[in-house]
């Protein structure tokens, strides 16, 4: 069966930024974080898959279909949520869901009723009187009322308070019950994703730096910390290497390669997705 | 697809407003119109809603939610020119209430009847504003496309009576009356039906650009 989700060499050139023909895949059922600093090309990325922007060369390819030729299909079997909510602000959330609605093929109006009660919306509240978590919680309901298949969300937690997020988080686990839907998820925020996410994908200034599944990447990597001098800090093996008055840290891919060196001159920590994050990043800074 | 096309009512309800209270100020203080009164309300009626609604659009970033939902562009184009109609619609129908209304309340306004030259003037003086303005619209959106309009706006304002002058002045006296003849022969329904083919011709045209351009456009 084709992916849900595969991109392959998509590029896109700014003037002061590009998306470098990046690829990954994400297969159906699972959830894929999809992480990286602001600016990196997340938000690039999904506005591609959304035909938002346009892409100067790659292929994107939904349910096995190409997003451009196959446009409206496509988009009717998935949900979006976004990082801000492009609603019109004066009105009510009643009379925005009216403008939305009749677009969807799949549309299902009982449903959008059940996720009102369940996320307390107030249907006859004006959007610019809702909150940022009501407006994302709106966003969510409309995304899940068409029988979507593929879940989009691009940094819907930023700015949310810690409940709302983790409220979120619940909901996404719950839904990934049922094995028809698949969620891309992108967060600068990593601990959205240390529970709920099956695959890591991890961009960098436009370049895909990493691409694993989730438990992998936290059972094989390590930080490893000691006295200076221990390590060539040159060698590819250290990632982010980094050195203070105690000594040096730095991130590796598999921590069974630390065995050379005697256990009690160093020390080996699990990393989590924000650990893995930096370390990338502040290698990619220092290239 | 008409949900898009009344959108464009429901979230300017309180302009609707404004603009049928304005025919009714402008039907009152510009007395000596004559035919011209029914054309100039109309242009003035649907620029008011036709820039709200862009505006509107612009201010909430509504389109990045439109095209994230499974429409074409063409039709989001589409609802745009087919909303000028709707307006176009209810500026007709409150002028006629005014027109009806003014006498029935003894109100001592003269309100000039839509003929046919007026209505057809009226639809073609709007056809060719919003044929200019659409496409700088779905080109730019409304905040980027505002600067240029004005500048159009001021061309045309002072620039056509130049230009006229200008032609007059130097080159071809001849075609003029030559074309000021042909319409002087014409029946009105011929004229009106003239006119109401440049006026379908210039919207089609229109059309046919903006989509273009909004196809092409990033959000």
């Amino acid at each position: 069966m084709a992916p849900v989700l595969e991109i392959k060499n998509l590029r896109k050139e700014y003037k002061d930024f590009a998306l470098d023909g990046i690829s990954f895949s994400l297969e159906k059922g699972y959830i894929m974080g999809f992480i990286g600093p602001n600016g990196a090309g997340k938000s690039t990325t999904i506005k591609l898959i959304l035909n938002l922007i346009k892409k100067d060369s790659g292929e994107i390819k939904i349910f096995g279909l190409d997003n451009l030729a196959y446009e409206t299909e496509v988009k009717n079997r998935i949900g979006f949520v976004l990082d801000e909510a492009f609603y019109y602000e004066m009105l009510t959330v009643k009379e925005m869901k009216n403008i939305i609605a009749p677009h969807y093929k799949n549309w299902d109006e009982g449903l959008f009723s059940l996720y009102i009660k369940r996320f307390e919306l107030p249907l006859d509240k004006k959007i610019k009187d809702l909150s940022k978590g009501m407006k994302m919680k709106f966003s969510l309901a409309i995304a899940l009322s068409h029988h979507a298949e593929l879940l989009l969300m691009d940094e819907p937690t930023s700015g949310l308070d810690p409940v709302i997020r983790s409220e979120l988080l619940d909901i996404l686990s719950e839904l990934m019950e049922s094995e028809d839907l698949s969620i891309f998820f992108s967060t600068h925020i990593t601990s959205d994703l240390d529970k709920i996410a099956d695959y890591i994908v991890f961009i960098d200034n436009g370049k895909i730096v990493l691409d694993k599944a989730k438990d992998d990447i936290l059972e094989n990597y390590g930080i490893v910390k000691g006295p200076k001098g221990l390590i060539d800090k040159n060698d590819p093996m250290f990632i982010g290497y980094r050195e203070n008055s105690f000594g040096f840290e730095a991130l590796v891919e598999d921590k069974n390669r630390l065995k050379m060196f005697a256990p009690d001159k160093i020390i080996i920590e699990k990393p989590t997705l924000e650990d893995i994050m930096v370390f990338y990043t502040r290698r990619n800074g220092n290239a | 697809m008409l949900n898009l096309v009344l959108k464009d009512l429901l979230i300017q309800k309180k302009s609707v407003l404004f603009a049928a209270l304005y025919i009714i100020l402008f039907v009152a203080a510009f007395q000596n119109m004559g035919e011209l009164m029914y054309t100039t309300a109309m242009i003035a009626f649907t620029y008011i809603l036709v820039m709200g609604g862009f505006a509107n659009d612009d201010k909430n970033k509504v389109d990045t939610i439109l095209n994230s939902l499974p429409i074409k562009r063409r039709n989001i184009v589409l609802c745009k020119f087919l909303s000028l109609f709707m307006f176009l619609a209810i500026g007709t129908a409150t002028y006629l209430a005014v027109y009806f209304i003014f006498p029935v309340l003894g109100i001592p306004a003269n309100v000039y009847p839509i003929t046919l030259e007026s209505f057809v003037g009226g639809l073609l003086a709007v056809s060719i504003l919003n044929g200019i303005y659409f496409p700088l619209f779905f080109k730019l959106g409304y905040t980027r496309a505002r600067v240029i309009n004005l500048v159009i706006f001021f061309s045309v304002f002072f620039g056509v009576p130049s230009l006229v002058n200008f032609i007059v002045r130097t080159q071809d006296i001849e075609m003029f009356y030559r074309i000021v003849d042909f319409f002087e022969r014409q029946s009105d329904i011929v004229i009106a039906l003239t006119l109401l083919l440049l006026s379908s011709v210039l919207l089609l045209v229109s059309y046919v650009i903006s989509v273009q351009l909004y196809k092409r456009r990033e959000f």
